[in-house]
Order: C-alpha cells, then sequence, then structure tokens
C-alpha cells in the first residue's frame, strides 16, 4: 500500500504513529514536560513498568543529549531530537507483528524492504536498568530499539514490558530520502531546519561553552537533596522529577567538559543511587509486592492518571 | 513401532550468536532423554534459524526396553524359617518391592545366602516420557544471555512464540509457560504469510518451511550465501574477502538468502582498508570486494532476508548508511592526521585504563619502563626505539576513527605514526603490539613491536593481579588469558630466553602502588598463571599438565623457551622402560629424607658395599655428563643418558639398608642419595610426573 503513497511529512509520521498504536489501547501521553535524555526517563515508563498492572502508552519525547550537538552543522546529529516511545506492559504474544504493523502504516511495508532484528541488549547504569532486544534495521539502517525490560533501578520486573523507541528523524529522513536532518519537511512549506536550526545552534553554544559551570555544579547539589528530602517527605514523584533534574545537569556538565574522570564516574554513581531510590520508594508505595499472587498495584489511581 | 520425532522452538530472532550452540544443546538434550529411558531411535539432526531450533529424530521406538534388576533382601536366615517359609521380613521386602512373596528366591553371595528378587520395570511410553521431560530440557538450553518473559514466567534466549512437537503424525502435549506445544509452524515473517500452517510430521514441516520462504538447514543457507556473494563480486570484477566469521554470523541472520549487490564513491577508498572493512563487515555485515591483487573495490554484498519487490530499494537504502559511515570515516581520518601522535599523549590522560590503575597515560609510562629493563634482557640494542614506540603505542586511542571504530586500534597508531614521519619500526611496532588479538591470529614480525607488546601484557597482568581482577572458573572478563598465552607465544617463537620470574618482579613493581596483599604473593599466583597458559598450549602437543610441572619444578630459573623443552623431553622420557624404577627411587629418597638432618656429610670412603661402590662410581660417572648436557639444554640427551641409573640404583636398595644404626654411616648413604636425586632432577623434578596411575 505505501509506496505509491507520498512520504509522510513529520507530523503525519507522528500523527500516524499516533493513531495506530492508539488503536493498540495505548494510553496516549504527552512528552515529559523536563529535559531527558530519552523515552525511557518518561515516568510513564520509568515508573509504570512496575508492578503488575497492565499498562500501554505511546508519546513523543523530545530529548536532549548535550554532547551531541554540533552546531546544526552535521548531517544526522543533534543535541534535542524526538523519540516516539511506546511501551506495553506486559509484552503480547504478537508483539513484533504489531510493531512490523506499525511501520508498514509509516510507509516502510516488510514485503518491500530488507527488516532486521539484530542483537542489542540495553543498559543503563545511570538507571540500573537492563533489557534485552534488538536494534532493528530497514534496509541496513537502525530505525528502532527494541527492548524487553528486565530490571529498572535495579528491582527485577514482572512481568515484562516491551519498550519501542523510534528515532524519528532517522526515519523521516529515510522516508522523505534527505540527507540533512534541516531538509525533513516537517509541514507542507516548513522544515525541520525551519523549527529547529536555530535550537541547535544556541544549544550547542550553550552547552559546549556558555553553560555556568559554577551554578550547573549548585544545582546538582541542590536537586539531590530536593530528592532526598522529598523522598524523606514520602513525595515519590516529585522526587523523580529532581533525579531527572539531577540527569540533565550532569549531561550539560559532560558537554562542557568541566568534569574530570573520576568526578564523571562518582556523578553518575549519585544519579543511579537517586533513581534507584525513587524507583524502590515507587515500588513501596504504589505496587503489591511482585511475589503476591494476584496482587495488583494501585499506581492507576495513586497518580490521578 | 517407531515413529520420527519433530520438535521445533519457535521464537523471536535470536541473536545469531546463539542459534547454532542451542540448536546443538537441544539435540544433546532430546537424545539424552531418549537414551535414559532405552527407548531406541535413528540418527539425529538439528536445524536451525534466527527464528527457530528443530531437531529431528529419526524412528523413536514407541516404548523404552524393560529394564530387569536383582534387588537383593535380607540375609536367607533371617528371610526363610526353618521349614523354607518367608518370614515377616521376607514379607515385608517383598512389599517394598512391589512383589509376591512366592516371587522371593535365594542366592547365594560373597556373603552368605540372601533373599533375592528379579524385579521387572516396563520400558516407558516414548510419547508420555517425551511430554514429561521435554519441558524441563528444553528450558535448560544454555544461553549466553536469557530473558525473562511471559506469564508464567520463563527464561530463554529470547521468546518462545510457538512450539511443534510430533510424535510421527501425534503432538507430544506439554506447555513451555505460556506457550502449549501443538502441530503449527509458521514460515518466513514475508513470504510464509501471517497463518500457523498445520504439519503432520517431519516430511510436511520440511515442505511447510520450503513454501514458507525458509531456508532451515544451515549449511544450505551458508552455501547459498557464499555462493550468492561470489557470484555478486565476480559481476563487478571482483571477489568477495574471504571472511568465514562473517559468513557464519549471516548464515544466522537470515532465513532466506537475496544476495544484494551495493556500491560506493571509489573516493572513500583513500581510508585505510581497514576501516573501511570495519565499517563493512562489523558495523553493517556486508562483505567486501576486492580485486584479484587483494585491493579493495567500490563494492559490498549485503545479504537481505526478504526476497522484496524491489531490491532497488534495498540496495539504495545499504549505500546510503554506508555512505553516511564512510563519509564520517573519511572526516575523522582527515582530522586525525591534522594531530601528531605524539602530541596526543596529554589526551591520554583523560582516559580511565582501570580506576585502581589510573589512566592510560600512567599505563604508557609503565609500558616504558618495562620496555625498558625488558629489552636489554632479551638481547634488543635500539632502546631509544624500543621507548619511541613504546611511548606512542596507545596514542591512536584518542582519535577520532579510534573512537568510532575501536577495532583498528594499533592499525591506526600505525597510519598515524607513519604518516607522522615516525621510523618504519616504530609505526610497524605500535601496529604490532597487540598482536596476537585473538586465538590463531599472526606474532608481531618485529621485535620491537613483541618487546613493547610484552611490555604492555605484562603490565595488564600484573595490574590485574595486583588489584584481585583475576580470571575465575569460565569468567575471564579482562581476558588475561589470553593475554599471558600471547607473552609465551611471543616469546617461544623468537626464542627469547627471559628470566619470567625477574621479568614479574619488574612488572608487579611497576603496579606496586595498587597491590592489595604482598607482592611476592602476586608474583607466585603470576608466574602460576603463566605456567597453566603454557600447559594449555603444549597439551596441543600431546603433553600433559604433570610432565610441564615436572619441567618447571626442578628449581631452575622460570624461562618458557626452557621450559618447552624440558617438558618435550620429559614426555619422551615417559616411554623410557627405566623410568618407573627411576621415578620411584626418586620418590623414595624423597621419604626417606624426610626427618633427616638438612645436610649430611659426604663420606663416599665409607661406601665399601659393591652396590654403594657401584652406585658412587654410577653417580660420579654419569653426573658431569648429564649436567654437561642440561647445561647446552638438550634434554632428551640427558635423560637419555640417566636410564644407566637404573640398575645401580635398584641394586642399591635391593641390598642396602639405608638406614644404619651407626650415624656416620647412616649420613654418608644419606649424601649418596642426595646426590642421586640431584641428578635425576636435572630436567626437572620426576617425581611429578604421574607414571602410576
Amino acid at each position: 500500500m505505501s509506496s505509491s503513497i507520498p512520504p509522510l511529512n513529520f507530523q503525519d509520521l507522528i500523527l500516524r504513529l499516533s493513531q495506530f498504536w492508539a488503536r493498540q489501547g495505548c494510553v496516549l501521553h504527552q512528552g515529559y514536560d523536563l529535559e531527558v535524555g530519552a523515552g525511557t526517563f518518561h515516568p510513564a515508563t520509568f515508573l509504570r513498568v512496575f508492578g503488575s498492572q497492565p499498562w500501554r502508552t505511546a508519546l513523543v519525547q523530545p530529548s536532549r543529549r548535550p554532547k551531541d550537538g554540533r552546531f546544526g552543522e552535521n548531517p544526522n546529529r543533534l543535541q534535542h531530537y524526538y523519540q516516539f516511545q511506546v511501551i506495553l506492559k506486559p509484552a503480547p504474544d504478537d508483539v513484533l507483528e504489531t510493531y512490523l504493523a506499525s511501520l508498514a502504516e509509516i510507509g516502510i511495508d516488510p514485503a518491500e524492504h530488507d527488516i532486521r532484528f539484530v542483537e542489542d541488549d540495553w543498559e543503563s547504569p545511570t538507571l540500573g536498568a537492563s533489557g534485552l532486544g534488538w536494534e532493528v534495521w530497514c534496509d541496513g539502517m537502525e530505525i528502532t530499539q527494541f527492548t524487553y525490560f528486565q530490571q529498572i533501578g535495579g528491582i527485577e520486573l514482572r512481568p515484562i514490558s516491551a519498550e519501542i523507541t523510534l528515532g524519528l528523524e532517522r526515519i523521516a529522513m529515510y522516508l522523505q530520502k534527505k540527507d540533512w536532518f534541516h531538509e525533513i519537511e516537517w509541514q507542507t512549506g516548513v522544515s525541520y531546519g525551519d523549527v529547529h536550526k536555530r535550537t541547535e545552534v544556541e544549544f550547542s553554544r550553550y552547552n559546549f561553552e556558555l553553560a555556568d559551570v559554577e551554578l550547573a555544579r549548585a544545582s546538582f547539589t541542590g536537586f539531590e537533596r530536593e530528592v532526598k528530602a522529598l523522598l524523606a517527605a514520602d513525595a515519590v514523584l516529585p522526587a523523580y522529577d529532581h533525579t531527572l533534574k539531577c540527569s540533565h545537569v550532569f549531561n550539560v556538565l559532560d558537554a562542557r567538559g568541566a568534569l574530570s574522570v573520576s568526578e564523571r564516574t562518582a556523578m553518575i554513581g549519585r544519579v543511579r543511587v537517586l533513581a534507584k531510590a525513587c524507583a524502590q520508594a515507587y515500588v513501596a508505595k504504589y505496587c503489591a509486592p511482585p511475589a503476591d499472587p494476584g496482587g495488583s498495584d494501585a499506581a492507576g489511581t495513586g497518580t490521578g492518571r | 513401532m517407531s515413529h520420527d520425532l519433530l520438535l521445533e522452538i519457535g521464537t523471536e530472532e535470536l541473536p545469531a550468536r546463539f542459534v547454532a550452540p542451542a540448536m546443538e544443546a537441544l539435540r544433546e538434550r532430546v537424545v539424552a532423554l531418549l537414551d535414559e529411558a532405552r527407548i531406541a531411535h535413528g540418527t539425529s539432526r538439528s536445524l536451525g534459524t534466527p527464528r527457530r531450533l528443530t531437531v529431528i529424530i529419526e524412528a523413536v521406538a514407541d516404548r523404552g526396553e524393560a529394564e530387569t534388576r536383582e534387588a537383593l533382601g535380607p540375609a536367607a536366615s533371617v528371610a526363610f524359617d526353618a521349614s523354607g517359609a518367608p518370614t515377616k521380613a521376607a514379607e515385608g521386602f517383598a512389599r517394598k518391592q512391589g512383589v509376591a512373596v512366592s516371587a522371593l528366591t535365594r542366592v547365594a553371595t560373597d556373603k552368605g545366602e540372601y533373599a533375592m528378587v528379579r524385579v521387572t520395570r516396563e520400558g516407558a511410553h516414548a510419547a508420555a516420557h517425551l511430554a514429561a521431560k521435554l519441558p524441563g530440557r528444553i528450558l535448560s538450553v544454555p544461553f549466553p544471555k536469557s530473558m525473562r518473559w511471559g506469564d508464567p514466567e520463563i527464561s530463554f534466549g529470547r521468546p518462545i512464540r510457538w512450539v511443534v512437537a510430533l510424535l510421527g503424525d501425534e503432538v507430544l502435549p506439554f506447555s513451555l509457560g505460556p506457550v502449549a506445544s501443538g502441530r503449527a509452524t509458521r514460515g518466513h515473517r514475508v513470504h510464509g504469510g501471517a497463518a500457523p500452517i498445520p504439519v503432520d510430521g517431519v516430511a510436511s514441516y520440511l515442505a511447510a518451511l520450503e513454501r514458507g520462504g525458509v531456508v532451515a538447514e544451515p549449511t544450505a543457507r551458508r552455501g547459498a550465501i557464499e555462493q550468492g556473494v561470489a557470484e555478486l563480486a565476480r559481476s563487478v570484477g571482483g571477489r568477495a574477502v574471504p571472511d568465514p566469521g562473517l559468513l557464519d554470523e549471516v548464515t544466522f541472520l537470515v532465513e532466506s538468502v537475496n544476495p544484494v549487490l551495493g556500491s560506493f564513491e571509489p573516493e572513500f577508498l583513500e581510508v585505510p582498508r581497514e576501516v573501511l572493512l570495519t565499517a563493512m563487515r562489523v558495523h553493517q555485515r556486508y562483505f567486501a570486494v576486492e580485486d584479484e591483487s587483494g585491493k579493495l573495490l567500490p563494492h559490498f554484498v549485503t545479504i537481505s532476508n526478504t526476497r522484496v519487490r524491489d531490491p532497488q530499494v534495498v540496495r539504495h537504502g545499504n549505500e546510503s548508511v554506508l555512505r553516511a559511515r564512510l563519509a564520517d570515516a573519511r572526516y575523522f581520518y582527515e582530522v586525525d592526521r591534522k594531530k601528531r601522535l605524539i602530541d596526543r599523549l596529554d589526551a591520554l590522560e583523560g582516559v580511565t585504563y582501570h580506576k585502581k590503575l589510573g589512566t592510560s597515560r600512567a599505563k604508557v609510562e609503565r609500558i616504558r619502563h618495562l620496555a625498558a629493563r625488558l629489552a636489554p634482557a632479551l638481547g634488543l640494542a635500539d632502546l631509544a626505539v624500543v621507548d619511541r614506540a613504546a611511548l606512542l603505542c596507545k596514542t591512536d586511542l584518542v582519535t577520532e576513527v579510534v573512537g568510532e571504530f575501536p577495532e583498528v586500534q594499533g592499525i591506526m597508531g600505525g597510519y598515524y605514526a607513519a604518516a607522522d614521519g615516525e621510523s618504519p619500526v616504530v609505526a610497524d611496532a605500535v601496529r604490532e603490539h597487540y598482536l596476537p588479538r585473538f586465538a590463531g591470529d599472526s606474532l608481531p614480525a618485529n621485535d620491537i613491536g613483541a618487546v613493547v607488546g610484552l611490555a604492555d601484557r605484562l603490565d595488564t597482568l600484573a595490574g590485574s593481579f595486583a588489584v584481585g581482577d583475576v580470571p575465575t572458573g569460565a569468567a575471564d572478563p579482562f581476558g588475561l588469558r589470553r593475554r599471558a598465552l600471547a607473552v609465551i607465544q611471543i616469546l617461544l617463537a623468537r626464542g627469547w630466553r627471559l628470566d619470567v620470574g625477574q621479568a614479574l618482579g619488574w612488572a608487579v613493581s611497576g603496579v606496586a602502588f595498587a597491590l592489595d596483599r604482598a607482592a611476592a604473593d602476586v608474583e607466585g599466583s603470576l608466574a602460576a598463571f603463566l605456567v597453566g597458559r603454557q600447559a594449555t598450549l603444549l597439551s596441543a602437543e600431546g603433553i600433559a599438565a604433570d610432565v610441564l610441572d615436572a619441567a618447571v619444578s626442578g628449581g631452575h630459573t622460570l624461562d618458557f623457551v626452557d621450559a618447552a623443552r624440558r617438558a618435550r623431553a620429559l614426555q619422551d622420557w615417559k616411554g623410557y622402560p627405566e623410568a618407573l624404577d627411576l621415578y620411584r627411587a626418586a620418590r623414595r629418597i624423597a621419604n626417606i629424607r624426610k626427618g633427616q638432618p638438612e645436610t649430611v656429610a659426604a663420606r663416599p670412603d665409607l661406601l665399601t658395599e659393591p652396590a654403594e661402590r657401584r652406585l658412587v662410581d654410577a653417580v660420579e660417572r654419569l653426573g658431569p655428563e648429564v649436567q654437561a648436557l642440561a647445561d647446552e639444554t638438550r634434554y632428551t640427551e640427558a635423560l637419555e643418558q640417566l636410564r644407566a641409573l637404573r640398575d645401580p640404583v635398584t641394586a642399591f636398595f635391593d641390598t642396602i639398608l639405608v638406614m644404619a644404626d651407626d650415624v656416620t654411616l647412616r649420613h654418608a648413604r644419606l649424601a649418596l642419595l642426595d646426590s642421586v636425586a640431584a641428578l635425576i632432577r636435572v630436567v626437572g623434578d620426576l617425581t611429578k610426573i604421574q607414571l602410576e596411575s
């Protein structure tokens, strides 16, 4: 079906994916309103994969990786980009077939392309998290990270969730046959560059040259203190927010070249401690112990869905 | 009656490296299951793709063979009364064995007469046995990494989505977690259609897979890939760069073989060959193409898993991915050449080698110091060249190309060093100090690379042992066994007579700051670890570990070239008719010596018995000869001479009582035996060789 239709523009790509996954019963969330490095940090992922209550969500997460900035001068490296993130808990038996159907929906028909599932396990020391899965190749290009989460925040998950993460710029470039991110058509007559070129230039400058190192260090320490205080006050979700802030400040300091090797390792360790503490507090507060048969988690009511 | 057994575990895409070992492990487990229950069967084979592990066993008997065993009961005197009637004890025994008391008989044993019964157990029904036991066996197939999923939760290399289990045309009913066995297989994701395909036996299964677009036989896929790649390479006037490892990997990345030729801009060929190869084979799993002279051509072959409607789409997609990678590589290569390697030393300060062992810059300094001591010890004259090579050997770690393609570390250093105007021998050494990188890899061709490589590895070994990062069991996360083996291989290949104990002392002193126990302990463990690696190396020549142990236990300096020669001579020695007697003599002397004064006065003048005289003469005659041969490392000849010691030693022990009452005489005899023992140990400690099983 798809080869005959013109390639989707950027926003239609997002719309099609959103509609497809909404039909699979996903809650269409919005991207989280804090700076995060990937969709995995979204509380709808990081926290909702705990406990036994089924959960499906799809969302576009604007993601920031300060170190990847190239002042808009590199064809596909960006410090700010968009991930389409899907979480299916528990992972259904036909999850791969459903995923392949989602590709057909955006114009990547598996009968017309060489789609491969290439081993790629995922590990995030910062999150105390790991999973097994694949990078999905389309004609040799990685278009998706597919992961069966096994552990988050040092806690073994049960049941297992599937996380599907698509790099939207890559897919759009591929579909539209563009060599540069800024050439992507976002909406008729409007390019990705029109929307984001300035963002890339200014934030690359900020991340690499301008960020106030002392302010960032102080912020990190302050946010870290806040996480601990909030956890002590049983305010898990605000505590998690401040963990995300710590993580982003760390990324800025890292991009700024302000961290020695040992300092860098130590800071990663501090973020991990916070992430684990939030995960444990969340599980204790909202999820029945995994060992409890028939136990259900109270997250659905507890977080004001 | 017998039927063919078909077992297919349908999975989501297994990692390529998992499939072949898992196929074989599954086949072994199913065969063992049949054998354990004495169920006769014909030949077995396994098939596999990323999406299925299949075992086919021909002519599986419907039942196992019956088993008869004899169960011994109470003594006959207890089991039967005076009239021969069974007692309560006999009844209890019969009940326990599940037989009538009348079935008991008497049997004579070494310990007297006993009650006995023959119990015959019917053979198991194959179908019931398999259905009961297969789940456990299937789920015990080992994987390098397993994942959990499903409800009930199970664990496997990747999720299991269907199971075909047929004995003849009957389903063997069982469950693996949430999946129930059945008769429905599935074809290729695209070519096989969405619906499960029911099968009723091996033949219909194989036909279904073929119709479903799956080449299930790995050797058939491998052959098709090899042929397809060769044909496309020929079509552009070239040949495939041989790459058996890639061929194996791609064989297990696809279920259907559809070769596609792609090309890239010839300008990219100015990037070093190794970088291009890495981008193609490691990152993209493409086969590279070269001309008759071995020069790369701007083409590649990829194997599509799908027979797509328009192969040009796949071709263009892959070409643009490779173009982006090569453009990066060329850009990095150009950027890298703007800064000399020597100017990158400071940047190594920013690379952590190990959290307890410091930065890569610190490691470079240790390599330099160690190389500066090793080089003269190995007879190398040009110390300035050694030092330059050591100084530069890790600088390419902070180049862009190595950052992007870590596989070409060393190789890029070699290119950049040459471009910087370093001497060719230094450039070669920077490249070669990493050799050998894996089993079967080539060794350094030049002395400088070899000595820098030794220094690098000895430092790594010493550092890892110092901080306690030592291999345990199968786990060797830091590759220390491989590195230790490389040290020995380099020394042997170059015939370098290195005093290993001394070299380890230097290496450990370099990491003294990180030691968590006494330096001597670490040196001792390292020496034992290295000897263990040499044992592995020598076992390939048929030399057993005990022989090497004897070769390094004679109290002489540890030197692997020498140890190998000694071990080879001792291996031959094991076959001599005199070996056993001399081995016993050596052990006997060691026993006699226990508890006796360490030094005893030699008084040959007191040894007047004929057997004593004969042994004294033999030692005086053989001693200097054997020692002289050993000094020239002519160990085989030395041991050959030693054979003559057998008869005098045997005669001595036959007729002489060493432990004479007279202390002076006793000591004189012990002194003689000490000289015999020393002679026997000239090549190695013969008592370490296991001659008596």
